[in-house]
């Protein structure tokens, strides 16, 4: 089952280096790598490590369908 | 790290470049087995003859391929390195599962090998040249597949953090 992950933006967000990220959850950086481009599924103690390293759930990094991109997002304040 | 990676002058970073390798050690260990092959007369030429493959394959496996050893071109492959030249290198859950599967794809492969040798040299096919060519074959692919594979099917490895971070495909 194809998993799709929120990462490079949530790396991106924080300014880390892929290197930095791997050392942070004791994977390879090469790992992360294929983690963003959706190469590879982590195991759950892999996605649990990389949760509690960002401070979001599981469900905000992993999931089995696509994310929506942000732009599709309706602007704050715009509603009714 | 890059420079780890440098095997008679070429990248072995890139997948290309490997795959010439496998590609090329293969077809001379092919080239190898028939000329000695068309040596061996007796039975104790054949046997020497079959140890020299074996000794030929381990050192595909250690030097060649990589593999198992310290010295080896995969080195990230290797956990422990008895060198200590790559410590804060060492083998996370992808790179354990991708050897695992290839370890087993390798051996499927060898124990066909075997068993089609083992029927090929008895009733009712009675071909025991062949049957014996495939057993030798199969310690030879036993030696070295696993890492022939991972070698063929690894993506290109990356060294340099990209400028913009790639984003997950849709």
């Amino acid at each position: 089952m194809r998993i799709y992950n929120r990462l490079a933006v949530l790396r991106a967000e924080r300014g880390l280096t892929r290197q930095e990220l791997a050392g942070a959850v004791n994977v390879n950086y090469q790992t992360i790598g294929f983690l963003e481009r959706g190469d590879y599924g982590p195991s759950l103690a892999l996605a649990f490590a990389l949760s509690e390293f960002f401070g979001v759930p599981i469900e905000a990094i992993f999931s089995p369908r696509p994310f929506e991109p942000l732009k599709a997002w309706p602007a704050a304040g715009s509603g009714p | 790290m890059r420079d780890r990676m440098r095997f008679l002058g070429m990248d072995m970073a890139r997948r290309s470049n490997r795959r010439w390798l496998v590609a090329v050690t293969y077809v001379a260990l092919l080239a190898l087995g028939a000329t000695l092959w068309t040596l061996g007369g007796n039975r104790g030429e054949a046997i020497a003859f079959t140890l020299l493959l074996l000794v030929t394959s381990l050192f595909v496996n250690q030097i060649v391929f990589g593999g198992y050893g310290c010295w080896g071109l995969i080195r990230p492959f290797n956990t422990n390195s008895p060198l200590g030249s790559h410590a804060s290198r060492h083998n996370d859950e992808r790179d354990l599962r991708r050897r695992d599967r290839m370890h087993f794809y390798a051996y499927r492969i060898v124990v066909s090998l075997i068993v089609l040798g083992y029927f090929l040299g008895r009733d009712p096919f009675q071909h025991p040249q062949v049957g014996n060519a495939l057993l030798v074959g199969a310690l030879i692919l036993g030696l070295t597949l696993p890492q022939a594979l991972l070698l063929w099917i690894e993506p290109d490895m990356e060294f340099e953090e990209p400028a913009v971070p790639e984003y997950p495909r849709a």
